[in-house]
């Protein structure tokens, strides 16, 4: 009995540390250094980076705004096992002005902004082709860049 | 004036050890159940992680008011001997995002001797904080190291700012972020009004209006964060008092029209509903954020 007791507190310490890491690794600064913020050249990363851990057929969206006369990127940085996530902009009153899906599923979207407004970015991951019961889980972030129109 | 700027230079310093030597202290009386770090639910955090608001960073924001011809004026800053008052979290939160504001604007505008110092405060509060990876002393480095390079400079404090609210989200303050990004908004509209009243800079006014947009934002954002929470709560409810003049503003439902340009490809997206301020509410809107970022900072 005492045995079980104390492979269970290992079992349960081990799953807290674990899961505590995956999520740590999710926001670290080495994925989003490594694997996204090179991309966002040419433009200026805004400081606001938006970073969540999704799993399959997971959504997440970022609501914001645009001014006029500056060029933007919207870059979207996902890990692998994931798969093709895709993601989508629309505007308040829910006109879709990009679809990933329609262009080969890109990573990112550069356009010019001619009058400032808002919209919002839509970030989906596809169902799972793994076998395994546990769908794959892993970091999803959206990072803007800007610059002046030329 | 060298000697003005090494003695502000010398005070900031002093401060910032000042601060470091009694900070722990100071730190924990704050911490009250009503402070933020301690009182986002469960609840609210998860309600909040799949759908974000965003607003321009002081960054887009200093450099859209350059292209639109702004000058640099030292006085529309908040001095940097206020760096001591702050106590509370909410605060020296509140005043980060102020200090990085001004850090943006000296940085945008050159001003490189200024810049240290404004560094120098965004570090006092940062570490003050308990924020590590951010406007520390490996961020001074890599500033003092590009000073002549603003694209560098600009790189370097966006890092900053990522990395101060990706610490903070990490460690289940996102509030206390939050609150960050709305000090630094209020500072970024203000030195706007500021510049807008001094030179009637049409553009100038016309980014004033558009502001109208991230104010919403911003509001649902600090709502994700305030209840049982005084600091963004009083915050949160003086910005109320600022979108209740926004809300004057007639913005028809916009209608995007979007042209691609294949031989460029280029993309360019507009609408048909442009933001327009009247005087009357250019006065209200710069009468109420000098009132709140007066509160803010004093």
């Amino acid at each position: 009995m005492k045995n079980y007791l104390v492979t269970a507190i290992i079992t349960i310490s081990s799953m807290a540390f674990f899961s505590t890491a995956a999520i740590a690794q999710c926001n670290s600064s080495t994925f989003i250094k490594k694997k996204c913020i090179p991309k966002i050249q040419p433009f200026t990363q805004s400081g606001q980076i938006i970073t969540n851990k999704l799993s399959s057929e997971q959504k997440t969206e970022l609501k914001l705004t645009f001014s006029s006369g500056q060029d933007y990127r919207i870059l979207i940085c996902s890990e692998e096992l994931l798969g093709d996530v895709s993601f989508r902009v629309r505007d308040v009153m829910g006109k879709i002005i990009f679809d990933s899906k329609d262009h080969d599923y890109p990573d990112f979207w550069d356009f010019k902004v001619i009058s400032t407004q808002q919209f919002i970015v839509d970030v989906s991951v596809p169902p799972s082709d793994s076998p395994s019961s546990i769908p794959p889980t892993g970091c999803v972030s959206i990072i803007i860049g800007f610059k002046k129109s030329l | 004036m060298k000697f003005k700027i090494i003695t502000k230079y010398v005070s900031c310093i002093a401060i910032a050890a000042m601060s470091a030597s009694c900070g722990s202290s100071g730190d924990s009386d704050t911490l009250t159940n009503n402070d933020t770090s301690s009182v986002i639910s469960t609840e609210e955090t998860e309600k909040a992680e799949k759908v974000f608001s965003s607003i321009p960073s002081p960054i887009e924001t200093t450099t859209l008011l350059q292209q639109a011809g702004a000058k640099y004026n030292a006085n529309y800053l908040n001095p940097i001997d206020n760096v001591s008052k702050y106590s509370s979290i909410t605060a020296k939160a509140l005043n980060l995002g102020v200090y990085g504001s001004d850090l943006s604007f000296t940085s945008i505008f050159s001003q490189t001797q200024e810049s240290m110092l404004y560094l120098r405060c965004t570090n006092t509060l940062a570490t003050s904080l308990g924020i590590s990876g951010a406007f520390d002393e490996t961020t001074t480095s890599r500033i003092e190291a590009n000073l002549e390079n603003k694209d560098s400079l600009l790189a370097i404090i966006s890092d900053s700012y990522w990395n101060s609210d990706t610490y903070l989200r990490e460690n289940g303050q996102a509030g206390v972020s939050a609150l960050i990004v709305a000090g630094g908004w209020i500072e970024g509209l203000y030195i706007a009004t500021q510049i807008a009243n001094s030179t009637k800079n049409e553009v100038i006014i016309k980014r004033i209006g558009e502001q109208k947009l991230s104010l919403d934002n911003l509001i649902t954002l600090l709502h994700s964060y305030k209840k049982d929470n005084t600091g963004i709560t009083d915050i949160s409810n003086r910005l109320d008092e600022l979108k209740t003049i926004y809300d004057g503003i007639f913005v028809a439902p916009p209608e995007t029209t979007v042209s691609t340009d294949t031989a460029k490809s280029v993309t360019t997206v507009g609408n048909n509903s442009p933001i327009k301020l009247t005087p009357e509410q250019l006065k209200q809107i710069t009468n109420k954020v000098a009132q709140i970022r007066n509160n803010v900072i004093h």
